[in-house]
């Protein structure tokens, strides 16, 4: 019994020198990268219709017209402020003035405007002519936000004819 | 009472024994040792596999506008391997908003497949190649961000894993 003993010892270390030297599967390698992406401040106004022709016909006594009201969406990813433009025609000079900011907007999201852009038109002269509005975004604290933007976001079209 | 003659012969039989026993260990001990040090001399390659990334750090650019956007980065992956291996295989983790507000999870980001071209969610590990012969390969990965409106403007950063499967 002493003596089998003895050899099941020996078996065992052999055993095990055995195992440790036989080769074993590979664990997998691997690499690591960090990733980064910028996000950048956006945001997109829609008109309900990008294209508004407004014929007025008024009275000599009459020099104030409007407003008008046109309807749109904004969609943002952060606080901002939709202002419009307008740019008076040479053809017909005179006040032609649109509310400086027509939308703000507090909290990133979709917004519906019912009354987006509101416009005045006042000391009309007599004449023709039309005016173009430029709708613009910009960041409260962003103001990189209107160079990822397309410049002209919509267009106002408004003819004046005298009666 | 003193021990007779033969006893103590038997005493003395039983301690030969002892010693014959000790004796095979040595012998056996011996002949191992001489074993693994003549095992070890002779030639043997090991198995490997080898992956490294290039570049170190992956810029995948800036997104202007919510929808989907395909970076113009590349990552290389460099595989060298002398048997064959269960290919390349990637995973990210969600990108994290730097400052809090928000993360772009692994769902939002796709791998471009070599093989097919095709973008394939990183939602779970995406195998980006097939099982793969010994040799020497570059691998080109390229990945596609899916963003939307919700995102808040910012700089988002995760972990990209490149994992070659072991040695079989």
């Amino acid at each position: 019994m002493r003596e089998l003993r003895g050899n099941l010892a020996i078996a065992g270390v052999v055993l095990g020198l055995f195992c440790a030297a036989a080769p074993a599967g590979q664990p997998p390698v691997t690499a690591a990268v960090d990733v980064t992406i910028t996000v950048l401040p956006y945001a997109q106004v829609t008109l309900d219709e990008t294209t508004l022709d407004v014929t007025i016909t008024f009275a000599e006594t009459e020099t104030v017209w409007g407003p008008v009201y046109i309807g749109g969406t904004i969609v943002c990813n952060c606080p901002v402020m939709v202002f419009a433009r307008v740019n008076p025609p040479a053809e017909a000079p005179g006040v032609w003035q649109a509310d400086t900011m027509v939308a703000r907007v507090e909290v990133p999201g979709l917004f519906q405007y019912g009354n987006l852009l509101r416009v005045v038109v006042w000391d009309i002269p007599a004449g023709s002519g039309s005016m173009n509005f430029t709708l613009g975004v910009t960041g409260r604290s962003a103001a990189t936000i209107s160079e990822v933007l397309p410049p002209n976001l919509g267009e106002v079209v408004v003819t004046v004819v005298p009666e | 009472m003193k021990p007779s003659r033969r006893e103590r012969a038997v005493a003395m039989s039983g301690l030969g024994a002892r010693a014959h026993a000790l004796g095979r260990l040595v012998v056996a001990a011996a002949v191992l040792a001489l074993w693994a040090e003549t095992a070890h001399a002779i030639p043997k390659v090991e198995r490997y596999v080898s992956v490294s990334v290039t570049p170190a750090t992956l810029d995948l650019g800036s997104v202007p506008q919510p929808g989907t956007y395909d970076s113009a980065s590349e990552l290389k992956v460099h595989v060298t391997a002398n048997c064959v291996h269960g290919g390349v295989v990637a995973s990210v983790t969600a990108l994290e908003r730097a400052g809090g507000g928000g993360s772009i999870g692994p769902e939002r980001v796709f791998v471009k497949l070599p093989a097919t071209d095709n973008y394939v969610a990183m939602t779970n590990p995406v195998a980006v190649t097939g099982p793969m012969n010994p040799g020497v390969f570059d691998v080109i990965l390229k990945f596609r961000v899916e963003t939307t409106w919700a995102d808040d403007p910012g700089e988002y950063t995760g972990t990209l894993t490149i994992t070659c499967a072991g040695a079989p």
